[in-house]
């Protein structure tokens, strides 16, 4: 298994109270999966996707990468974990304003310490690969909703992450633009073997996923293929 | 990338950029421009100073010839010759002690100058010269009585000749040029004690002391800076005044940068975060924070400088007037003239600079400290 959550809870304050965001949630994807995390507004999707992502820390519970418990792991080692094994894409798109589309992708690599020849190959092949090629040297606020999402799914995987987590990636995007997006996430995961992890409430979307897995007040209320 | 980004920041979050480089201009103005008006007061006081004590000053060797119970230096002549042939543009004087002081050994008044070279101040003008049935120009000396009752003798200055011939004209005194105050007094060329050589290249006074011992082995010279040990001690008194000016305008300006960055970061709060969580290191962040910070600062300090320059140019031609300081202030010329030292210059850009960065540090490290999550959150 590649992430695997045991009994996972995250609670957060909310000024004197306590939100009980994850519920004792207990979870594993595989290799090359392209899963869905369904449920409504507030059901806990995002909190499941940042605790997998290694962006933040369950208050109970383990998360396991690749075996190894990832749960208690200091900022460092989720950052070098996350550089070289994990790609993000956001609800928002999330790209770097300053950046062109070009430089917005590459940025994973630079990270990474990959030399500028080689790192403008990678880049442009996957690029070519999410049909942004024409684009490059546009900045985001030059680029249409799908455009920028487009930007962020090569930028999540030009790294060759070993998992993605997308989080409502199509929920900025009208109904086709975020098929087209599903659809472009699907081929990338079929080409490039990699792990596709994302959230929605869009029904439409839900249906294209091979596993789904439906969330409500924190708990897990339903994991089918 | 990293540079690339950072002053694409700075462009795009134009504004605070401006209040941070407008911040960091100011401070630098106030720097500079304090240092130059220093540096004026320095060098002012240092030339008034060194021409008062000597910037480089014979006194006699052990085998010198005494006189009146003291040494005295031999061959002044021949010794000014020499000098002049070493330091071109030197004013040499010698110093004798006045007769009338050592027959009334209760003198207060300790030497009188003896200089055909040093006759400024000394220039008698037309209408006394006119009283004392003499010629203007000519180089006059009171020869008066002091408060003990002996007798004094005083070069006298232009502007107090009238008041000098008042005393005079009350039987305090009597005023003659100096030949005849030589003869009257029986002054003699080797009874200089000491010789006082002062010229405008004053900071190589060590260098031509070397030369000159090669020279003259035998007697005792020294430069202003082995006898005038404590006048650092004076300028630092100075340098903290200005500096104390120029603090006040830093700390003042550390505020606003620190307030300005803090927003800055916080309204990039999203963008930090998406680089947080596609893998960059705190290290990285506060890089590309902080490099945005330093190219902001140095356009800011060097539109300073260019400021500051224009500012010291424009008193520089006028100067400051000093006159009503005059009397409190000893070592001070009537007008100040600043004085642009490069070195100290570039030394305050990059103290502005750093200045921006150390209050930087607390809202770069404020916003690198969150956690991604938190960071990537809309509010």
């Amino acid at each position: 298994m590649l992430i695997r959550m045991e009994d996972v809870k995250k609670d957060y304050p909310l000024g004197k109270t306590i939100v009980h965001a994850i519920r004792g949630v207990s979870l594993s994807f595989g290799e090359g999966e392209f899963s869905v995390i369904a449920g409504p507004s507030g059901s806990g999707k995002t909190t499941l996707l940042n605790l997998m992502g290694l962006l933040d820390h369950p208050t109970a519970g383990k998360i396991l990468f690749e075996g190894k418990d990832v749960s208690t792991i200091s900022d460092s080692e989720a950052t070098h974990i996350r550089k070289k094994r994990i790609g993000f894409i956001f609800q928002t798109f999330n790209l770097i304003p300053v950046l062109t589309a070009l430089e917005n992708v590459e940025l994973p690599l630079i990270l990474k310490g990959i030399h500028s020849k080689e790192r403008r190959e990678i880049t442009l092949k996957i690029m070519e690969e999410a049909g942004i090629v024409d684009i490059v040297k546009h900045k985001p606020d030059e680029l249409s909703g799908g455009q920028r999402q487009r930007v962020a799914i090569a930028r999540a995987l030009v790294g060759n992450p070993d998992i993605v987590f997308a989080d409502e990636p199509t929920a900025n995007l009208d109904s086709e633009t975020g098929l087209q997006i599903i659809h472009l996430m699907e081929e990338m995961n079929r080409i490039e073997e990699v792990t596709f992890v994302f959230s929605t409430h869009d029904r439409r979307i839900i249906s294209l996923a091979k596993r789904k897995v439906e969330l409500r007040d924190g708990k897990i209320v339903n994991d089918a293929i | 990338m990293l540079f690339k980004t950072a002053i694409r920041n700075s462009r795009k979050y134009l504004r605070r950029s401006i209040v941070i480089a407008v911040c960091i201009a100011v401070s630098t103005i106030a720097m500079q421009t304090m240092d130059s008006i220093g540096e004026g007061f320095k060098q002012s006081a240092l030339r008034i100073l060194l021409k008062k004590e000597g910037m480089i000053l014979f006194e006699p060797g052990d085998d010198e010839p005494l006189d009146f119970a003291v040494h005295s230096i031999k061959d002044y002549s021949k010794i000014k010759k020499k000098v002049k042939e070493i330091i071109h543009d030197a004013t040499i004087t010698g110093i004798i002690w006045s007769p009338a002081m050592v027959i009334n050994d209760s003198f207060s008044i300790e030497t009188t100058v003896f200089s055909e070279d040093d006759l400024t101040g000394t220039i008698l003008g037309e209408k006394t010269a006119d009283i004392l049935k003499s010629s203007p120009g000519d180089t006059v000396f009171l020869l008066g009585t002091n408060r003990y009752g002996g007798l004094s003798v005083f070069g006298t200055a232009i502007e107090t000749t009238l008041t000098n011939y008042r005393s005079i004209r009350e039987g305090r005194g009597i005023m003659m040029p100096i030949s005849g105050a030589r003869n009257f007094l029986a002054w003699d060329q080797d009874e200089v004690k000491r010789i006082r050589v002062n010229f405008n290249d004053y900071w190589n006074a060590d260098d031509y002391v070397t030369q000159l011992k090669v020279v003259f082995p035998q007697l005792k010279i020294t430069s202003w800076r082995e006898r005038l040990t404590n006048i650092e001690a004076l300028f630092r008194v100075t340098d903290i005044k200005m500096d104390i000016f120029s603090a006040i305008i830093l700390i003042v300006v550390a505020g606003i940068i620190m307030n300005t960055v803090l927003t800055s970061v916080l309204e990039r709060k999203k963008d930090i975060g998406t680089l947080r969580s596609i893998g960059a290191s705190r290290s990285f962040v506060v890089l590309l924070i902080l490099i945005e910070i330093l190219f902001v600062s140095l356009i800011g300090a060097l539109i300073g400088t260019g400021f500051s320059y224009l500012i010291t140019e424009y008193i520089s031609r006028t100067g400051i007037s000093m006159e009503s300081m005059s009397g409190t202030i000893e070592y001070l010329e009537s007008t100040l003239y600043p004085e642009i030292v490069w070195k100290t210059w570039i030394g305050n850009i990059g103290f502005a600079i750093l200045w921006a960065v150390i209050f930087s540090v607390y809202p770069v490290f404020y916003i690198v400290r969150m956690k991604p999550v938190e960071a990537l959150r809309e509010i």
